[in-house]
């Protein structure tokens, strides 16, 4: 007897009755189980990122608002009254932690809060910290200050929890520093788009760097440039950087402009500046002031002794013979006939030997390596007409050149005048391992000088004037001149932060407006960061007087850093040369002549204080 | 008339889904692919981020440290862009890193494949790229089903769309 084939199918559908089902619970069962690993780790990546995130935000404000607190010199102990929160005893973020913070501690907790994260619930916010050294977690380093703040949030698990794990905790760490950083590169530019300079042909606008004739131009540390003009859109079609005529030569290991900045290279072979200039870096610090949120150099007047000259004259008894200056406030004066000495605000004419001593007072000084002079020179400087040779020799010490008398038109007149007769003229300071000398170039209102002389009427015409050594034609004039030492003997302990600066021009000589700390002010009134015309006037400025010169003597050697402020410029007469490791920070720089002008890199730099992430 | 009725509206609702199923089917691949697409592109942004975070803290600092100078090297930089890019292939990946408007890695403002630095022992110059400004851009060649349902696509292909990221920082430890 056969099988009925249909009751032979309905037997195996019966047998295949439910297979399906058990398939589909068992599919879903890992479905379930791969669904929750995938948010499992889904979510624990995400709260990853999100951590890291907020780590990275407080461990910088943590160490920002540490170096607020204290100032930009350091050094940075902690807060917590001078002892440092380590690992084993970290701060615990408060829950409640207000919109003031209290500290930098507590601000970095309002960063966490922040981002997301707080000392609350599955959430936790530490913080450790340290100065003067390195952190655990980065053995190695020396940082004047860090902290390390640590991130943590308890995830609950969906598949993990079946093992046994219901809760995952996600972690993220970052450590933040204060650190010293030096300056960078030799040749720093910082005008932008707006500023101008006041050499000739139109005011150029928004120009770096402009080389005529045929000077041999070489930053062996580097160019950087602020100006982003490439022609057109800039007022007078100008260029970031200029380099004219055939032989004219630029060379350096990079040139970086900021953003849509270009050069222009006329006449003779493209390749003059060596190596190619590169536009399209993003705003960065290497593209603003490198002083900024330091004050201007502090130098005081204080306790000096007012020294008269008579006649405006200094000039040794007898010739051949020194004349030794000490630590002072000096200024022109013709005496009535009352006997009465009457400050004139005319140059001060010297000839001869002359020492600038650190110690002693006026027309006696006296002489200590050691020591640290400060001399205020009110109407300014001036070679002494005639044929004689005459030698400036400074120890260390800050010469301040504290105004000068506009001309009958309102032209600037150089603060420090080299030019007039003589045959030869020589600047020596005290030598790279002393604690050197810091020239500023600015008016009787510089922050700092107080001495009621100011006000007397012979000095109420003096103004900023042209800053650096004016020589003019007369090339028979050589510099060796060292800026800020450190580390020298003797150096006030609020000049360090001015290592290496040699000329500093007045930031209030700047047609930029600076605030106080060293920043640009670009608020209202100061469009663009420009001052009007009677905000100059306020600040003594004359016509031109942002000038700087820097002649190419027989013999240059200045060593350290030239700085002037965003909205000066430059003048640097490149003949016959000029070879040192110097630094030259200003908005915009003309070179001409058909000398060299070698800028090498300088080995002690202006320090930085630098907050960042370091790990 | 009844049963007449039924016979004549068989098959309707074949044809009914399949005209809305068609419209569905690229709703859902269309948002699939759509999510898929950002995915992948928050993921490029993360991965650029975190290379240029690990570009900033080896900067001159590194001089002095063997175990800093120890990685700071291409191939390190690459497998963190590959860690923190979960899921993007290297063979697609590109990835170029400019100091001050100066390409370092790649030229002509064209990346290299993340899959040709693996491993990679070439160290930048941690020295002289302090204090400057560093961008990392990487792009992704994201291929999408998406491209199919184009009007006149012709035959079947999957469409390559290119997605780029970038992140700039600091080099300053």
């Amino acid at each position: 007897m056969g099988h009925n084939p249909v009751l032979v199918r309905k037997h195996r559908r019966n047998s295949e009755n439910g297979q399906a089902i058990v398939m589909v619970v068992l599919a879903l069962f890992a479905m379930c189980g791969v669904l929750g690993l995938a948010v499992d780790f889904g979510w624990a990546y995400f709260v990853k990122r999100a951590a890291q995130g907020a780590a990275d935000t407080a461990a910088i404000a943590a160490a920002e608002e540490r170096r607020r607190i204290t100032g930009f010199s350091g050094p940075y102990p902690c807060l917590n009254g001078g002892t440092c929160r380590d690992d084993s005893a970290p701060y615990v973020c408060l829950p409640s932690v207000g919109s003031i913070p209290a500290d930098n501690l507590d601000n970095a907790c309002l960063y966490a809060r922040q981002n997301g994260f707080e000392e609350a619930g599955k959430q936790r916010v530490r913080i450790s910290e340290g100065a003067d050294g390195a952190p655990p977690t980065l053995p190695g380093v020396t940082l004047q200050y860090w902290a390390t703040v640590r991130v943590t949030e308890s995830v609950p698990q969906l598949f993990a929890a079946i093992t046994g794990n219901p809760i995952a905790t996600v972690s993220a760490r970052a450590t933040a520093g204060i650190y010293q950083g030096r300056l960078r590169g030799s040749i720093i530019l910082l005008n932008r788009n707006n500023d101008v300079a006041e050499w000739g042909s139109g005011n150029p606008t928004g120009v770096n760097l402009e080389v005529q004739g045929s000077p041999s131009v070489t930053a062996g540390g580097g160019i950087f440039m602020a100006s982003g003009c490439a022609g057109a859109g800039c007022p007078g079609n100008a260029y970031a950087g200029t380099l004219q005529g055939n032989s004219a030569t630029v060379t350096a290991p990079f040139t970086s402009i900021r953003g849509t900045g270009d050069v222009s290279i006329s006449g003779g072979n493209q390749t003059r500046w060596n190596a190619t200039p590169v536009n399209g870096a993003q705003e960065g610090p290497e593209f603003q002031d490198p002083t900024r949120r330091l004050t201007q150099p502090p130098v005081s007047d204080a306790g000096l002794s007012n020294c008269p000259i008579d006649g405006g004259t200094l000039e040794p008894v007898t010739s051949g013979g020194t004349l030794n200056l000490g630590p002072g406030n000096y200024y022109s004066v013709v005496t009535n006939n009352r006997g009465e000495k009457i400050p004139t605000g005319l140059p001060i004419k010297f000839t001869g030997n002359i020492n600038f001593r650190s110690q002693g007072s006026c027309l006696q000084g006296q002489g200590n390596a050691a020591a640290f002079g400060t001399y205020v020179i009110y109407g300014g400087l001036e070679t002494k007409s005639g044929n004689g040779t005459t030698s400036l020799t400074f120890e260390p010490g800050a010469i301040v050149l504290a105004g000068v008398a506009p001309k009958n038109n309102g032209d600037a007149n150089p603060l420090f005048d080299l030019s007039v007769g003589g045959s030869g003229f020589s600047l020596t300071g005290p030598g790279p391992s002393s604690a050197g000398n810091l020239f500023v170039f600015t008016d009787k209102n510089y922050p700092g000088l107080t001495n009621p002389i100011r006000q007397d009427p012979g000095l109420a015409n003096l103004k900023q004037g042209y800053s650096g050594f004016k020589s003019g034609g007369n090339q028979n004039v050589s510099f060796t001149l060292d800026g800020l030492n450190e580390n020298g003997a003797g150096i006030p302990p609020e000049l360090k932060a001015y290592n290496s600066a040699v000329l500093w021009q007045d930031r209030r000589n700047s047609s930029v407006a600076y605030k106080p700390d060293g920043d640009y002010d670009c608020t209202s009134p100061f469009l663009n960061c420009t001052k009007s015309n009677a905000q100059q006037a306020a600040d003594g400025m004359t016509d031109g007087s942002q000038n700087l010169f820097i002649a190419a003597g027989a013999s240059t050697v200045i060593r350290g850093m030239i700085y002037q402020p965003r909205g000066a410029w430059a003048t640097v007469q490149a003949s016959p040369g000029l070879s040192a490791a110097l630094q030259i920070v200003t908005g915009a720089m003309k070179v001409q002549g058909s000398g060299t002008v070698n800028l090498q890199p300088v080995t002690s730099a202006l320090p930085l204080s630098i907050v960042g992430l370091v790990e | 008339m009844t049963i007449k009725g039924k016979s004549a509206e068989r098959g309707n609702s074949l044809i009914e889904f399949t005209l809305v199923g068609l419209g569905l089917a690229f709703v859902l691949i269309s948002t699939f692919e759509m999510a898929r697409g950002m995915w992948i592109y928050h993921t490029l942004a993360h991965a650029s981020k975190e290379a240029t975070r690990f570009l900033i803290v080896h900067g001159a600092e590194c001089q002095a440290r063997p175990a800093c100078l120890a990685e700071a090297n291409l191939g390190t930089l690459a497998s963190r862009v590959q860690f923190h890019g979960v899921g993007l292939l290297p063979n697609v990946l590109t990835i170029a890193v400019y100091s001050g408007g100066t390409q370092i890695v790649g030229s002509g403002g064209n990346g290299v494949l993340l899959s040709s630095l693996a491993g990679s022992s070439t160290v930048w110059d941690t020295a002289s790229l302090s204090g400057r400004s560093i961008q990392v851009v990487v792009r992704y060649q994201f291929r999408s089903a998406l491209s199919m349902f184009w009007p006149g696509a012709g035959k079947v292909n999957f469409g390559i769309y290119n997605l780029g990221a970038s992140s700039w920082d600091t080099i300053q430890f």
